[in-house]
C-alpha cells in the first residue's frame, strides 16, 4: 500500500462525514449590505421639516447634527492575516464578488476615460516639485456637484466628467462606488462621501435623496460660523482618510455664508502581487532637476510588463487585488508633464496594449521608496476643464434650492500616497463649498519633494485612484 | 436554491443547474482544489472540470449531498493533477506533507507493490471514523479529506493549533493500529 492509496481512499469516505466538519465552519457571509434605503429614508424624514426648522424643534439647527450617516459595507471576513485570508474560502467568495463588481463597473465607465485624460495634466500642472491627486476621488466630488445644478451649469460639469447625462452619470458612479469600495486584509479601498448643510437654510429633499442613495453621501447640519460643526467636518475628513492627511484637514473650515458642502474621501491600502525584498533596499542616488541626491531605493527582479511609448517608457506593478501601479520614466530631453499629456498612456490601463517585453523576461527593477503629499486649490483648475459659471452669480442650483445667487466658494483637494516594499497606502478628500457671493482666493500648494518621474495607481476596474510626478527624494 | 431543486435541473438537461451549482459551490470547490494544488490557475481548471464532470454524471446518480458530491470529484481531480504536476516536480504545499503524515499510517516494510482495493480501504477507514469522537472525526475529514493547514482548521474548530497536531498524531497511530487489526497492513 502506498501513501497515496490511503489519500484516495479518504476521498470517498461518506457524505455525512464530510457535511458534519463542514457544519464545523462559522456562519459567515460576505455581504454587501443595502444600506440605502435607511439612509434615504432619514434624509427624506429629517429633510421634510418646515422651512428654516428642523425636524421636531421650532428653531433653525443651530447645533451640529447628524442628519444620516451611511452604512458602508459590513467586512467581508474576521480573518485580519493577509496570507490566512489568501488562503482561506472568504478570499475565493470576495474574489468572485470583486469580480463581478469590477466587471459590472468595466461595462459602463469608459466614459470617464476623458476625464482622465483632460484633467490630470491640468490637475498636475507644471512645476519642479512633487505633485499628487486622486483623479476618481475628484470626478466623485464633480459628480455629486452635478446633481445640485441645472442648465447650462449642469451642462459644463457633465461635458467635464466625459457623460452624456445624468442618468449615465448615477449609473457609472453606482457602478465605479461599488467595484471600488472595498475593506479586506488583501485591499482596502473605503469611498466615502458627505454633504454638510447650513442648517438655516432650506433644501429640496429630491437631490438630498439623490446624493444620499446614489453617491452614498452621509448629512450633517450645523450652523457654519460654529466651530463644533468645523470640527464635526475635520473629524469626518481624518476618519474616512485614516488620518494620512491630518495637515490639510485642520485647514479646513466653513465660511459663515456656506449654504452646502459636499465632500468626498478615499483611503487605499493594497499589496504588492510581487513583494520587494526589504533586505536588499539600498541607497542610490537620484538626479533630480537641481542635482543628484542619495534616496532610497526598492529592488525586485520579476516577470513585470515593460511599455513603450514614443517618449517614455513605463513599468506595471502589478497588485493584489488585480489592480496596478504604472511607473511612467520619461526618455532622454522629455519630461514627466509631457508624458502624462500622451494618450498612449492609457493604452496600457484599458488593456488595449501589447507588454515591450516578451512574458519570460525578468525586470530588475529599483525604485525609489516615497512618502509624497499634496494639497490644491480647484477653483482656477476646474475653470480650465470647462466648469465656469457654476464660479458665477450666473450658476444654476434649483435642484438644490430656492435661493438665487449661489456659487461655488471653495473647491479644495488634498491627496497622499506612500510607496514602500509592502505596497501602496494613500488617501485624498475633495471638498467642494457652495456659498453665496464671490470666489475665495485660492491656497498656496505645497508637496514633498521626490525624483522625476510619473505615476498612475489603478484600480482593477481602471479607475485612475492616484496620478502624480514625483521629482525630488523625500528622505 | 435548495440541493434537490439543482439536481432536478441536471435531471431536465437544463444548463441553469450548472450555474446555480456555481454560484452555491464555486468557491467551496475552489478552495479545496487550491488547498490541494496551491495554483489558483490549476485549481480553476479542476473546478471547471468538476462541472463538466458533474454534467455528465447526474443523470443517472442522484447525489442526496450535492457539496459531498462535488467536493470528492474535486479533490479526485485535484489530486491527480497533483500527481501529475508532482511527477513533473512542480508540486508544493500542504499536499505533500499531508502524504507524509499519511505515510505514518503505513508501516516502512510494507510493499508498495502489494495491490489494495481501494473501496474496502475506504470502507475501513469509515469503519474507524465511526468508531472516533466527533471532534476528532471532524479533525481528521478537515486535514484529510479537504486538505486544510492546521491554521485553518484551529480557525474552525476552536481547537488550538497543538492540540490539533496532537489529535492528529494519536488518530494517525491508532488508524495505523486499525489497519493492521482488519489485515490491511502486517
Amino acid at each position: 500500500m502506498k501513501k497515496e492509496d490511503l489519500y484516495k481512499a479518504v476521498g470517498d469516505i461518506p457524505d455525512g462525514y464530510i457535511n458534519e466538519s463542514e457544519a464545523f465552519q462559522k456562519k459567515r457571509r460576505y455581504r454587501r449590505s443595502l444600506w440605502l434605503l435607511p439612509l434615504a429614508a432619514a434624509v427624506a424624514i429629517l429633510l421634510l421639516w418646515p422651512k428654516h426648522t428642523a425636524p421636531g424643534i421650532t428653531d433653525p439647527v443651530l447645533s451640529p447634527m447628524v442628519l444620516a450617516e451611511a452604512e458602508m459595507p459590513e467586512p467581508l471576513t474576521d480573518i485580519t492575516d493577509l496570507e490566512r485570508f489568501q488562503y482561506s474560502e472568504d478570499f475565493f467568495t470576495w474574489w468572485e464578488d470583486f469580480s463581478k463588481r469590477r466587471n459590472a463597473s468595466l461595462d459602463v465607465n469608459s466614459p470617464i476615460g476623458s476625464f482622465y485624460e483632460n484633467a490630470i495634466p491640468v490637475l498636475l500642472g507644471n512645476s519642479t516639485e512633487n505633485r499628487i491627486v486622486s483623479p476618481i476621488n475628484i470626478w466623485m466630488a464633480l459628480a455629486m456637484l452635478e446633481e445640485t445644478t441645472a442648465g447650462n451649469t449642469q451642462k459644463e460639469i457633465l461635458q467635464a466628467l466625459g457623460v452624456q447625462d445624468t442618468k449615465q452619470l448615477r449609473t457609472i458612479a453606482n457602478a465605479v462606488w461599488n467595484a471600488c469600495y472595498d475593506d479586506t486584509p488583501a485591499l482596502q479601498c473605503l469611498l466615502a462621501n458627505s454633504m454638510w448643510l447650513n442648517g438655516a437654510r432650506s433644501f429640496h429633499t429630491d437631490t438630498l435623496k439623490v446624493l444620499a442613495d446614489t453617491y452614498k453621501a452621509s448629512s450633517y447640519a450645523g450652523d457654519p460660523s460654529d466651530p463644533a460643526f468645523t470640527k464635526m467636518f475635520q473629524d469626518w475628513l481624518n476618519k474616512n482618510t485614516k488620518e494620512l492627511l491630518k495637515d490639510a484637514v485642520s485647514e479646513e473650515e466653513f465660511s459663515s455664508d456656506m449654504v452646502l458642502t459636499l465632500a468626498s474621501s478615499l483611503y487605499y491600502k493594497n499589496s504588492w502581487a510581487m513583494r520587494f525584498n526589504a533586505s536588499l533596499t539600498d541607497t542610490q542616488p537620484f538626479h533630480t532637476p537641481e542635482g543628484t541626491v542619495d534616496t532610497e531605493f526598492l529592488h525586485n527582479t520579476d516577470h513585470y510588463d515593460l511599455y513603450a511609448g514614443n517618449t517614455w517608457t513605463a513599468v506595471c506593478l502589478p497588485l493584489a487585488d488585480g489592480g496596478n501601479m504604472y511607473i511612467y520614466l520619461p526618455d532622454e530631453g522629455h519630461t514627466p508633464e509631457e508624458v502624462l499629456r500622451d494618450p498612449a498612456i492609457y493604452a496600457p490601463m484599458r488593456k488595449t496594449a501589447t507588454p515591450a517585453n516578451a512574458e519570460n523576461d525578468l525586470v530588475v527593477l529599483s525604485l525609489p521608496s516615497f512618502d509624497i503629499s499634496g494639497s490644491l486649490d480647484l477653483c482656477e483648475i476646474l475653470q480650465e476643464l470647462g466648469i465656469r459659471s457654476v464660479f458665477t452669480m450666473e450658476a444654476d442650483f434649483s435642484p438644490l434650492c430656492d435661493e438665487k445667487g449661489l456659487c461655488v466658494s471653495d473647491a479644495h483637494h488634498a491627496a497622499r500616497l506612500i510607496v514602500d516594499e509592502e505596497g501602496v497606502t494613500g488617501a485624498a478628500y475633495t471638498e467642494i463649498a457652495i456659498a453665496e457671493g464671490a470666489i475665495e482666493p485660492g491656497e498656496t500648494v505645497e508637496f514633498t519633494v521626490d525624483r522625476p518621474f510619473a505615476f498612475t495607481v489603478v484600480h482593477a476596474d481602471s479607475s485612475i485612484l492616484f496620478s502624480g510626478i514625483v521629482t525630488h527624494p523625500e528622505k | 436554491m435548495e440541493d434537490k431543486e439543482i439536481v432536478d435541473l441536471y435531471f431536465e438537461r437544463n444548463e441553469e443547474a450548472l450555474r446555480h451549482t456555481e454560484e452555491t459551490y464555486g468557491s467551496f470547490c475552489r478552495h479545496l482544489s487550491f488547498n490541494i494544488l496551491h495554483n489558483r490557475a490549476d485549481a480553476e481548471e479542476c473546478v471547471n472540470d468538476t462541472w463538466v464532470r458533474t454534467w455528465n454524471s447526474i443523470p443517472p446518480e442522484r447525489p442526496y449531498s450535492l457539496r459531498a458530491y462535488l467536493a470528492k470529484i474535486t479533490r479526485n481531480l485535484s489530486f491527480d493533477r497533483y500527481e501529475k504536476i508532482h511527477a513533473q516536480k512542480r508540486g508544493n504545499g500542504e499536499t505533500a506533507v499531508i502524504l507524509d503524515e499519511l505515510a505514518e499510517c503505513i508501516p516502512s516494510d510494507a510493499s508498495v507493490e502489494e495491490e489494495v482495493h481501494l473501496h474496502q480501504l475506504t470502507e475501513a477507514i469509515t469503519r474507524f471514523l465511526a468508531g472516533c469522537p466527533e471532534q476528532q472525526r471532524v479533525l481528521f475529514v478537515r486535514r484529510y479529506f479537504f486538505n486544510e493547514s492546521l491554521r485553518d482548521i484551529s480557525s474552525r474548530t476552536g481547537i488550538t493549533r497543538g492540540n490539533a497536531k496532537t489529535i492528529l498524531y494519536r488518530m494517525r497511530t491508532d488508524l495505523r493500529e486499525f489497519l493492521k487489526q482488519e489485515d490491511y497492513i502486517q
